[in-house]
């Protein structure tokens, strides 16, 4: 009797450890962050202010970044982690109706960093992490920016997404 | 909170079934012959066919292991294992080899009563395990969580020599004589290992001898298969009781 118990026991025990999968990266694994965005209003900084129809589009892609353009207050992008540099298109009033009596406008800022790579898991494998984050509005000539002032927040190294890194007034 | 869920639920389990073999009743027969046998005593010697046969169908991987045990008590053996491994590993995100050898010291201990000098076995093993290995970081795919920009691969060929970890094994397998002093056998490996398995900017993810690592725990587990043949060097005088 005692052997069976043993046998039984010892085939439980290897299932459960075995059966435990760790080959699908977990969502609530810090992986590379992206980076978190969040709008204010010029006038009142303090008060935060969505921008209407906004989209965004990285110099080299041929497509914008979000699948709808909607209004949105708070975003989060990816960073390249191929170069140390990525520079956004951010588009208030995109793809607009036809009707519509508005005009869209596009803003580029620079962001530029350095790429820290880091080991995280088997299923993971290794996340990137941007140190000396820094982000420069590209200030247009010929027409008006829509965009007025940007901050950049310390510690200016972007390692999770719980923290905002950068705002933007308008 | 799941995982101990599941324990208590396979533990239960094994109970009932340990419960359902204990209510087979016993008969008392009187006993009316002693029969007289001998009982083989000696080196038995094999290899793990089914690390052989993988080594040439899949290209991933080249291994061998040879397997050892000495007969030194009625149901006490000596058991050794030596082996080697070369692996290489696709991950979701990375790509790596490992290689190395490895050993198992211990002993076995043979549960099964035999029937007048057969010599199967059904048993429970203690090993300790050592490897000594190394691995090589081949490429990554640098994690994002989604794909607007083209994918980040890594070429890094980054060594990681001179690696070694050891571990404590647990067995459980039984060996069938299928000719003559020929011998196939099966069993299951649980092992734990001693020392933890992170590297600098790495871990091992697979050991030789103590197989797959799992993410935050030290255990590991494994099989294997051997087909061996035991030389005979002494034969012990036994009596079995036999009942009509």
């Amino acid at each position: 009797m005692r052997k069976y118990l043993l046998l039984s026991l010892f085939v439980a025990l290897i299932c459960t450890s075995s059966c435990q999968r760790d080959d699908i990266c977990p969502e609530s694994t810090q992986t590379t962050p992206k980076l978190v965005i969040e709008f204010f209003d010029i006038d009142f900084p303090e008060q935060s202010k969505s921008v209407p129809r906004l989209n965004v589009i990285a110099e080299g892609e041929s497509e914008f970044y979000f699948e709808t353009t909607e209004n949105r207050s708070t975003i989060s992008i990816p960073l390249r982690t191929t170069e140390n540099f990525t520079n956004f298109s951010f588009v208030r009033n995109h793809d607009l109706p036809e009707d519509s009596n508005l005009t869209s406008n596009a803003d580029e800022i620079q962001f530029s960093y350095t790429v820290n790579l880091e080991y995280v898991s088997r299923s993971c494998g290794y996340k990137a992490e941007f140190i000396n984050f820094n982000a420069v509005l590209v200030n247009e000539e010929e027409s008006v920016n829509w965009i007025q002032g940007i901050q950049v927040i310390q510690p200016n190294d972007i390692l999770n997404e719980q923290d905002t890194h950068l705002y933007i007034f308008h | 909170m799941n995982k101990i869920h599941i324990y208590i639920f396979s533990i239960s389990f094994s109970l009932f079934s340990a419960l359902g073999f204990s209510q087979e009743e016993e008969k008392e027969n009187p006993i009316d012959t002693i029969i007289a046998y001998k009982d083989k005593y000696g080196i038995r010697a094999g290899v793990d066919f089914v690390k052989l046969a993988r080594s040439f169908v899949d290209d991933d991987y080249q291994g061998f292991e040879i397997m050892g045990d000495y007969r030194i008590y009625k149901t006490y053996y000596l058991a050794a294992e030596i082996g080697n491994e070369n692996y290489t590993y696709t991950e979701p995100f990375i790509e790596a080899n490992t290689q190395g050898s490895y050993i198992k010291v211990g002993g076995n201990y043979n549960f099964y009563d035999n029937w007048l000098g057969m010599q199967n076995e059904l048993y429970a093993g203690l090993r300790y395990g050592f490897a000594n290995y190394s691995h090589t970081l081949e490429r990554y795919r640098v994690y994002t969580s989604d794909n607007y920009f083209q994918d980040d691969v890594r070429e890094v060929y980054r060594d990681y020599d001179g690696l070694t970890t050891s571990w404590a094994e647990f067995q459980l397998g039984m060996k069938v004589e299928v000719l003559n002093n020929l011998f196939l056998s099966a069993h299951v490996q649980l092992k734990v290992a001693i020392g933890d398995t992170e590297l600098d900017d790495f871990e091992s993810l697979y050991i030789p001898g103590f197989h797959r690592t799992y993410q935050d725990s030290n255990i590991g587990v494994g099989w294997g298969y051997g087909l061996s043949y035991m030389i005979p060097i002494t034969k012990k005088d036994r009596k079995q009781e036999v009942a009509n």
